[in-house]
């Protein structure tokens, strides 16, 4: 080797010794691959202020969004290990549990969020007694509500099972007389087709539960501190939408990408809360209590609720967030 | 001086039948390899999960016993095992049978008169490569319930049996025709007594193939949404609920139903064409 | 030629495109007449046969049957091909009955033809038998009885033996001469074989090379059953090697 040579060879062993510190730090970052359904950007909220915000970015986390259909879909992708978060229905955790799934709830994340549309024609409850009622499918939460939904009116509906983007043009077609499926499809449906109007904007079950975060176990227990970072990053996300909720919709009307959005939005709000990190205990036993009644779930694996909670949901990393929270003020 | 030129000499048939009891051996026979390989499947699959050893491989007891439970009490949203049958095998039945009803005399029509096919090829071909499962959006939209189907279905069907029927017309000997017309025969009786008899294989091939794409795309149009019975749609059913046992049912049914109308169109082929010495498949 | 009247008369001049394959060729045959058209192969033998039979247009000219051009609907013709000429998803007795079916024969009327036939050509017990099933000279035979089913105006035969081997060959042309003797049918019978012409004509006529002509037309006189050692038949056959020979 010629000086020139070892020289330049010296000078680039150095740069990399320099660079190694650099390197290090970038890899502190961590990827999350979270799994979400389609249209339920206003039902997950606080997950896209935290990433609008730059919530996950300060917890060293960087989130990378896979959509599906509805929550089933998005499990069974969970189950193969595509993904490492998941946010979905309390009905569709419930089941995979049941059926040897294994996770750990961090946090709640959405409310209420089971509104019935339906056709002009349908004034009443009693009106929709013998008819069709659209579902995003029959493992979603959406689907667990709507028995409710019969159990609490003393009727008896048809579930019809269809992808969440086809429930508009059936309610529109009058293949279905109803459809009960999450924000902001439901809002989308009411001002597309012609007359529709929301028979039970609220669920039977006021506060009702809907939607939960779950993180593998193989991080919350391997990684705790990325758990603890996504939960925080999420309890940011929530206090912002307490704070700011003007600002909180433009954003997620910016995440939603659709005409309308912002009118879409506001409409839709009032159909959920996404304020909440705690379960709703009466309603997630009703629903548990439901989905045993119609045999969608067994007894072989989660022996009862209270088992399934001791198991799967894992406030830790929540109440370890809050204490770190203590004070501080989202900025806008 | 063989056995065979004598017999040609005096003109004697040469294909004796075969003796009854050699042709029962022989089904015994087959029918007892075939049981050994379903067996040795049946073992692999086994051998299987305990290799993959995951929740989410059901083992073939697992599914055996999903299956009685399916046949016993039904699926979860109440309907039984035989209406989810029945549905799936009716919409087929709809739509493959309008798929014949237009496929083949549309095929002749085009097989005849040479000029209205190349006259409508290029608008009417791409058609044939657009797969029924591509139109599922569309119909979704512009058509409910049994009409959906239906439309599915046919457009599974249609082409193979247009297409066979189409090519199958050429392929007529031009010798056969000559005896009719020789003796007389306008084309109407060509039509009927010659070219039907000579495509009919060919229909029959392409009613088979017809079949298979009609069954495909009923279950594909099942899941898809919208009706709350058929095999499709109960497997999607149990997919949401993770419950794979049921859906390895739902599967095994699928191709068990798809089997046996294979067989029952086998069958007809065969007997409508004892004339034909060469075996179809 | 025979005293008989003219039944069939041919007068064309047969072209495909640009090329002339019959030139002014004029011949006549009578009624209950046995022919035989001699000649090389390719010289256009084929294309008299099936300009008799009415499935093809004369170019120039016409062939006359009764006095009116041939038509297939009008006329009752038949015509034992080369090849194998039966409808393989047909029995054996299906296949004989198509004439008959064609021209809407009553049913007891054709049934009896049918058995008539299936004696006559001796495949009785193979009635219900399929193409596939039966060798290439029973298949003839069957089209031989599909032929002679019909009370026809004119039989053509286009070279119906060549494909068979000589053995069957010659059990199949003594086999139609007895038909043709007892149903006294028109027949023209296309060859290139001289032995066969001289064994089944009355009359043979002999074409040129393409474009085909008249070269001859010869009488047949030996008695029958014609023996192919008789003087009269080698002298025939040295005459015929000589026509034939020579091209024009």
């Amino acid at each position: 080797m010629t000086l020139m040579t070892r020289w330049m060879v010296a000078l680039l062993m150095v740069l990399m010794v320099l660079a190694l510190p650099v390197v290090a730090s970038a890899q502190k970052m961590t990827t999350l691959r979270v799994g979400d359904q389609i249209g339920s950007e206003l039902d997950y909220g606080p997950y896209w202020i935290a990433v609008e915000k730059g919530y996950f970015k300060e917890e060293g986390i960087t989130t990378v969004r896979k959509t599906y259909p509805n929550g089933p879909a998005t499990l069974l992708d969970y189950n193969k290990g595509e993904l490492d978060a998941v946010m979905a229905g309390l009905g569709p955790f419930l089941q995979a549990a049941s059926q040897g799934s294994d996770y750990v709830i961090v946090s709640s994340i959405t409310k209420g969020n089971a509104p019935l549309v339906a056709r002009p024609e349908i004034k009443a409850a009693k009106d929709l007694n013998g008819k069709r009622v659209g579902t995003p499918g029959l493992g979603t939460i959406h689907d667990t509500m709507l028995t409710l939904y019969e159990r609490e009116h003393g009727i008896k509906v048809e579930h019809v099972s269809a992808k969440i983007t086809d429930l508009v043009a059936m309610l529109e077609k009058g293949e279905v007389q109803g459809v009960l499926c999450w924000e902001t499809v439901a809002a989308t449906t009411v001002r597309a087709v012609k007359g529709a109007h929301y028979l039970a904007p609220l669920p039977v079950i006021p506060g009702a539960e809907s939607l939960e975060v779950i993180i593998s176990r193989k991080i919350a227990q391997g990684q705790p501190e990325v758990a603890l970072g996504f939960t925080r990053a999420l309890l940011k996300g929530m206090r912002y939408i307490d704070k700011h909720e003007d600002a909180a919709l433009a954003i997620i009307a910016k995440a939603m990408n659709v005409p309308d959005a912002i009118e879409l939005a506001r409409l839709a709000k009032n159909q959920v809360k996404v304020t909440d990190p705690y379960m709703e205990p009466k309603s997630s036993q009703i629903i548990y209590q439901s989905l045993l009644e119609t045999k969608k779930i067994t007894t072989e694996r989660v022996k009862g609720y209270d088992d399934f909670t001791q198991r799967f949901v894992d406030y830790s990393f929540l109440k370890k967030a809050e204490e770190s929270l203590k004070g501080w003020e989202p900025k806008k | 001086m063989g056995a065979e030129e004598v017999a040609d000499v005096l003109g004697v048939a040469t294909a004796a039948p075969v003796p009854r009891e050699a042709g029962r051996r022989r089904s015994l026979r087959v029918l007892l390899h075939n049981a050994a390989a379903a067996l040795a499947v049946l073992a692999a699959w086994q051998a299987a999960t305990f290799i993959v050893h995951s929740v989410f491989f059901p083992s073939p007891w697992q599914v055996a016993r999903a299956f009685v439970d399916l046949a016993l009490n039904g699926d979860v949203a109440g309907h039984t095992l035989l209406t989810h049958m029945a549905w799936s095998m009716a919409r087929l039945a709809a739509g493959f049978l309008m798929g014949v009803v237009l496929g083949v005399p549309l095929g002749l029509l085009m097989g005849l008169y040479r000029p209205l096919y190349a006259g409508t090829r290029a608008a009417l071909e791409p058609f044939r490569f657009i797969p029924p499962i591509a139109w599922i959006p569309l119909t979704i939209v512009l058509l409910s319930g049994f009409p959906r189907y239906v439309f599915l279905i046919w457009l599974g069907a249609f082409f193979p049996i247009f297409v066979a029927t189409l090519v199958g017309v050429p392929r007529v000997e031009p010798i056969h025709k000559n005896v009719a017309k020789v003796h007389g025969a306008g084309r109407w009786y060509i039509l009927r007594k010659v070219v039907v008899p000579s495509v009919l294989p060919d229909i029959l091939g392409g009613m088979r193939v017809g079949m298979g794409t009609a069954w495909m795309t009923i279950v594909a149009a099942e899941m898809s949404g919208g009706e709350t019975t058929g095999l499709g749609r109960m497997m999607v059913n149990y997919a949401e609920l993770i419950r794979i046992p049921e859906i390895v049912v739902g599967m095994i049914l699928i191709g068990v139903l798809g089997f046996a109308m294979n067989e029952l169109l086998l069958r007809i082929e065969r007997r409508l064409f004892r004339w034909r010495w060469e075996v179809t498949l | 030629m025979r005293a008989g009247g003219e039944k069939v008369v041919v007068d064309v001049t047969q072209r495909f495109g640009d090329l002339v394959v019959l030139d002014h060729l004029r011949f006549s045959i009578a009624a209950n007449e046995f022919v035989c058209v001699l000649g090389k192969s390719g010289c256009g033998k084929t294309t008299v046969a099936n300009l008799l039979a009415g499935l093809l247009p004369c170019s120039e000219g016409t062939v006359t049957i009764d006095g009116v051009p041939t038509d297939p609907r009008r006329h009752e013709l038949a015509f034992v091909f080369q090849e194998p000429s039966l409808w393989p998803w047909r029995t054996v007795r299906d296949n004989i009955r198509i004439g008959l079916e064609i021209k809407r024969v009553p049913t007891p009327e054709l049934e009896r033809r049918v058995a008539e036939m299936i004696e006559l050509v001796g495949l009785r017990g193979f009635e219900a038998y399929y193409p596939y099933q039966i060798s290439g000279g029973m298949k003839q035979r069957v089209a031989i009885a599909r032929a002679f089913a019909v009370d026809a105006d004119l039989i053509l035969m286009d070279e119906p033996f060549a494909a068979l081997d000589e053995q069957t060959r010659h059990g199949m042309q003594a086999e139609v001469l007895r038909i043709w003797e007892r149903k006294k049918t028109t027949v023209v019978f296309v060859t290139h074989n001289l032995e066969e012409a001289i064994y089944l004509a009355e009359r043979i006529i002999v074409l040129t090379e393409k474009p085909a002509r008249i070269k001859a037309s010869l009488d047949v006189e030996l008695p029958r059953p014609r023996d192919y050692a008789h003087p009269g038949f080698i002298a025939l056959r040295k005459r015929l090697g000589e026509l034939m020979g020579s091209a024009w």
